[in-house]
């Protein structure tokens, strides 16, 4: 579980990474939900030209699934939607906690956000995020994963 | 009962580096690309040979010199042979010439499965249900209008939404407007007079799929497309005004009403967020689904069910509202467009002479009636960047094309040209009545954002006779001409081949983007 304040740990890291098409990031972090927290910085900087740190709301989101690959997918099209639909940005997550009984896994967690600003244009549109090429793996204590989003 | 759709995943799954060396020798009209043997059937048709666990071989339309060029860094071809494993796949796993990777299935596949025992899958349509292209005439010639095409392409921007989360070309649709849309298509833009009663037939499936069922769509996906409808989207998607520069075949194309230095409208867009969230809805869906029913995937993107399954019924429904969406669309689209032709020109609609050529999807999956080992069979007919190509005397086209075949069209990037082109019963043969859709990328967004750097684009544009308006320059530099490969090599092998033909080659003289 992350602490209750999330401080981004050094160590974790993305980087963007040449795609013919669409936009493909490679994540790594310290744990599981570093990885969602680092994976939700590359959204943003995907989709918006700055995000500022003020935060005005919470939510909570719980997601179900068979996988972490498939909680990673739908923790991130839900992000999608609540900017796309909702124009809420999520800037950071914390009480993130991923639990696993029998074959499902679940994530729960509380997202920090704020509307975003009449007049702020998205810089890209995400259709939706892929489970092209995406595996996460863990080795010596890192975690590592691929994400592409169709824009 | 359904076979296991078991593939050999040590040696084709998405774990496998895309860095393989390139191998290419010829020996005996035989080519070996990443570990996947092609075998020349023709000049421009290869062959993967079935093996292992694949049901059927696999076919590409593809000249060599392409195979070269685009081929060895891409994982279309082991995508292609991914596909060849899905249970009930009829005949070949087909690839057009525009070939390139993709979800799932690779850009330009085509693959049909039987009813009984085959699948239906995502992957094969893709996340832009129906995205397509519409092609409508006017009777002016460019000559005597160009001085004006700056005012109509300012037009066109102020009355077509285009943009990232472009919204409000119309009022936001509520629910009750929604399930109208999704279940009537374009006719519904007709009824609430975005258009005319002859629309309806030149578009494919007259704009509507008849099994689509709103309650299949989810709320979320209802809620991204209330207010896009009639909007143009971004990335790819455009509006243009282009001018008939070439005519190859006279007879067809005073048929489909073209002549030499007229000024037409193209359109390419589809089915917006509402699409997109019906395929990720559908995706989980239908991974659930496989591991229900026994599947082992390849890849994620080739989630599956049983066309017969309630959840492979679910999507189909949910697939083709979406479908229907996509079409009200680009009927909505068009009547902004021939509004501000009306605007721009100040004319009446009889001088005008608007009228629409065909509307074509190139992302779908319909249930269709082809030939298979010499009898009529209904299969379900994926085109994942493919357009259907039906020849003359099908009853599913307009009366008025009956004697020539189907329009085609094929659109090119914003610099160069488009094509329009006809079915043949050679399509109906060999690829379940299908062809090429387009040109595809050859420069990531990365890299021709670093190539447009230091230049000015709307002016290089301009010099061609080219103007364009968009949200942003980076929309330009991003879709700029050099960033795609050029279409004419895609629809010269479709031509060369015989499963189109084309009819007349049209350029752009005014674009606008998101």
């Amino acid at each position: 579980m992350l602490n209750k304040k999330y401080v981004r740990n050094l160590t974790s890291q993305h980087k963007f990474i040449d795609h013919t098409a669409d936009i493909a990031v490679e994540i790594t972090a310290d744990s599981f939900e570093e990885l969602i927290q680092e994976s939700l910085i590359a959204f943003n900087e995907s989709v918006l030209d700055s995000v500022d740190k003020k935060s005005e709301e919470e939510l909570e989101i719980d997601l179900k699934d068979s996988s972490k690959e498939g909680i990673l997918v739908s923790f991130l099209n839900e992000i999608n939607y609540l900017l796309t639909v909702k124009r809420w940005i999520s800037k950071s997550i914390y009480e993130t906690v991923l639990k696993k009984e029998k074959n499902n896994f679940e994530l729960c967690c509380k997202i920090k956000g704020s509307q975003l600003t009449d007049g702020i244009d998205l810089k890209e549109e995400i259709k939706s995020v892929t489970y092209h090429q995406m595996e996460i793996k863990e080795e010596n204590g890192k975690f590592f994963t691929r994400i592409v989003f169709d824009i | 009962m359904i076979e296991n759709f078991i593939h050999q995943s040590i040696f084709f799954t998405i774990n496998q580096s895309v860095n393989q060396p390139f191998q290419h020798y010829q020996e005996n009209e035989k080519m070996i690309i990443n570990d996947i043997t092609l075998n020349k059937i023709r000049d421009n048709l290869w062959e993967i040979p079935q093996t292992g666990n694949m049901r059927v071989p696999g076919r590409i339309y593809i000249s060599q010199n392409m195979i070269e060029k685009s081929l060895k860094d891409d994982e279309a071809l082991k995508q292609v042979v991914n596909v060849a494993h899905l249970p009930g796949i009829e005949k070949y796993s087909l690839a057009m010439p525009d070939i390139h990777w993709g979800y799932g299935f690779p850009i330009g596949g085509v693959a049909a499965t039987n009813l009984d025992e085959g699948v239906i899958s995502p992957g094969g349509v893709g996340y832009d249900i129906n995205c397509g292209v519409r092609l409508a005439v006017t009777s002016l010639e460019y000559e005597k209008v160009q001085s004006r095409i700056g005012n109509l392409i300012s037009k066109l921007f102020e009355n077509v939404p285009t943009g990232v989360g472009a919204s409000g070309a119309i009022k936001k649709l509520s629910n009750k407007d929604l399930k109208q849309v999704l279940e009537k298509g374009s006719v519904w833009a007709v009824e609430n007079g975005l258009g005319i009663p002859s629309d309806i037939e030149f578009t494919e499936e007259s704009g509507t799929l008849r099994n689509a069922n709103f309650s299949a769509v989810s709320q979320r996906a209802l809620e991204r497309g209330a207010d896009q409808a009639g909007t143009l989207g971004s990335g790819n998607h455009f509006l243009e005004i282009d001018v008939v520069d070439d005519i190859y075949d006279a007879k067809t194309a005073e048929v489909f009403g073209l002549f030499s230095g007229q000024l037409v409208v193209l359109i390419h867009t589809g089915s917006r967020g509402l699409g997109y969230q019906v395929c990720d809805d559908y995706l989980k869906v239908l991974l659930n689904a496989s591991a229900k029913y026994g599947f082992k995937l390849p890849d994620k993107q080739l989630a599956c069910a049983p066309i017969n399954s309630q959840e492979g019924q679910d999507y189909l429904a949910a697939m083709q509202a979406a479908a229907n969406f996509a079409w009200n669309n680009r009927q909505v689209i068009m009547h902004l467009a021939k509004k501000s032709l009306l605007e721009t020109f100040n004319m009446t609609e009889s001088e005008l002479g608007f009228r629409l050529v065909y509307d074509v999807c190139h992302n779908i999956a319909k249930i269709e009636k082809h030939k298979i080992a010499d009898k009529m069979k209904e299969v379900c007919v994926h085109r994942k960047g493919a357009t259907r190509a039906f020849p003359p005397g099908s009853e599913l086209i307009p009366s008025k094309y009956k004697g020539v075949g189907q329009p085609v069209l094929i659109p090119g990037d914003m610099g160069r040209y488009s094509y329009i082109a006809v079915g043949t019963e050679k399509a109906m043969e060999e690829t379940f009545g299908s062809s090429c859709h387009g040109a595809g990328r050859n420069l990531s967004r990365t890299k021709a954002l670093k190539s447009a750097k230091g230049r000015d684009l709307v002016k290089e544009l301009k010099d061609k006779g080219i103007i364009i308006q968009a949200k942003g320059y980076k929309t330009i530099a991003e879709e700029m001409p050099g960033a795609y490969k050029d279409v004419a090599d895609v629809v010269d092998v479709m031509h060369n081949e015989g499963i189109t033909r084309k009819i007349a080659m049209i350029r752009p003289v005014g674009v606008i983007k998101g």
